[in-house]
């Protein structure tokens, strides 16, 4: 019992922080996505790829980035604790893997909020994609790519994806987290 | 005799690969010739949470645009560059994080000042100097943990 006291006190638990910044990151990163999204529903599919409602991702891309950085400063600033950067990979990776569960639950509390919301939006997508100068064959696997996001395969699917590209970088950003607040130089 | 001394190298072959996944994937469906999805191919969609993907300032692979903007492009191929250049990047940096740290503070600053300056007009900046500028937050990044997987032995 001893042992497990002293173990807890060298090595506190860094859940709170990795709850803290996946909460962070997702829902900046769902709050972004949603206001491009209704941005874009206000402007006319022209056939261009982007529209400039897109550039709030940017704002949101840079906090989903950074998550492992957030998680970690909040764990040494809390335990004053120092430790090996794998620690802050791992630290990193997990608030990869929460704000794409926090992420994918908004989405889907939105979804109820709002249920037009994302039928409005692949149709914006399908009138946009027709709108637009490429064969028409390349225009058909668009438009079929897009059809039913509410599927349990898409959202399966959109969740790895989004798990794949926040796990990465804030694995990265975790590493980068570590060395910076965690380290003993 | 001088050496260099590798450590842990499970988290640094973890790290290459990482870099190597993300600069190939970030590079589009274009690296596959796949023409026929670029919005639904799986590249984009790993970067849609990470990059804003503006096919007017991404570069282009074999005439299909990245899945990320040039800026983005600068981050991933800079991480991937510096986790290679690594070992030889330790035989310059020294014992402390400073100057990493400070070039990283110095990048970000500089970025975020062209991007000010690009919006309200006072320059146009290029695709090319996006790229550049990219990099450059991207070296410091990585380069931070030089000291972690390599270091220098010195012995008479």
């Amino acid at each position: 019992m001893e042992m497990e006291n002293e173990n807890a006190q060298e090595n506190p638990s860094y859940w709170s922080s990795v709850i803290i910044a996946s909460l962070v990151v997702g829902i900046v990163v769902t709050a972004f996505a949603l206001i491009g999204g209704y941005m874009t529903l206000g402007t006319e599919a022209t056939g261009s790829f982007f529209s400039s409602a897109q550039l709030w991702g940017t704002i949101g891309c840079l906090v989903g980035a950074i998550g492992g950085v957030i998680a970690n400063w909040h764990y040494t600033k809390e335990y004053n604790v120092t430790y090996k950067i794998g620690k802050g990979a791992l630290i990193g990776l997990f608030v990869g893997l929460g704000a794409t569960i926090v992420a994918v639950i908004l989405g889907q509390i939105w979804n109820i909020i709002d249920p037009s919301y994302q039928q409005a939006l692949v149709d914006w997508n399908i009138q946009n994609f027709e709108a637009m100068q490429m064969p028409a064959e390349a225009k058909e696997q668009a438009i079929a790519g897009m059809e039913d996001p509410n599927s349990l395969k898409n959202i399966g699917l959109q969740a790895v994806f989004t798990f794949v590209g926040l796990g990465i970088m804030n694995v990265i950003s975790g590493l980068v987290g570590a060395k910076i607040f965690a380290s003993e130089e | 005799m001088w050496g260099i001394q590798s450590h842990n190298k499970e988290l640094y072959s973890g790290l290459f690969i990482a870099t190597l996944f993300l600069s190939i994937a970030s590079m589009g469906s274009g690296l596959f010739s796949d023409s026929s999805n670029t919005l639904i191919s799986w590249q984009h969609n790993i970067f849609k949470v990470l990059c804003h993907q503006d096919p007017a300032r991404s570069f282009s692979v074999s005439g299909i645009k990245m899945a990320v903007c040039s800026r983005c492009f600068g981050i991933y191929s800079a991480l991937l560059v510096g986790t290679l250049i690594m070992p030889l990047y330790s035989l310059l940096s020294g014992s402390t994080i400073n100057t990493e740290k400070n070039w990283l503070i110095a990048a970000i600053l500089l970025n975020l000042a062209d991007v000010s300056g690009n919006y309200f007009g006072l320059w146009t900046n290029t695709m090319f100097s996006r790229f550049i500028l990219g990099c450059v937050v991207g070296l410091p990044v990585i380069l931070i943990l030089t000291n972690d997987f390599f270091t220098i032995n010195k012995s008479e």
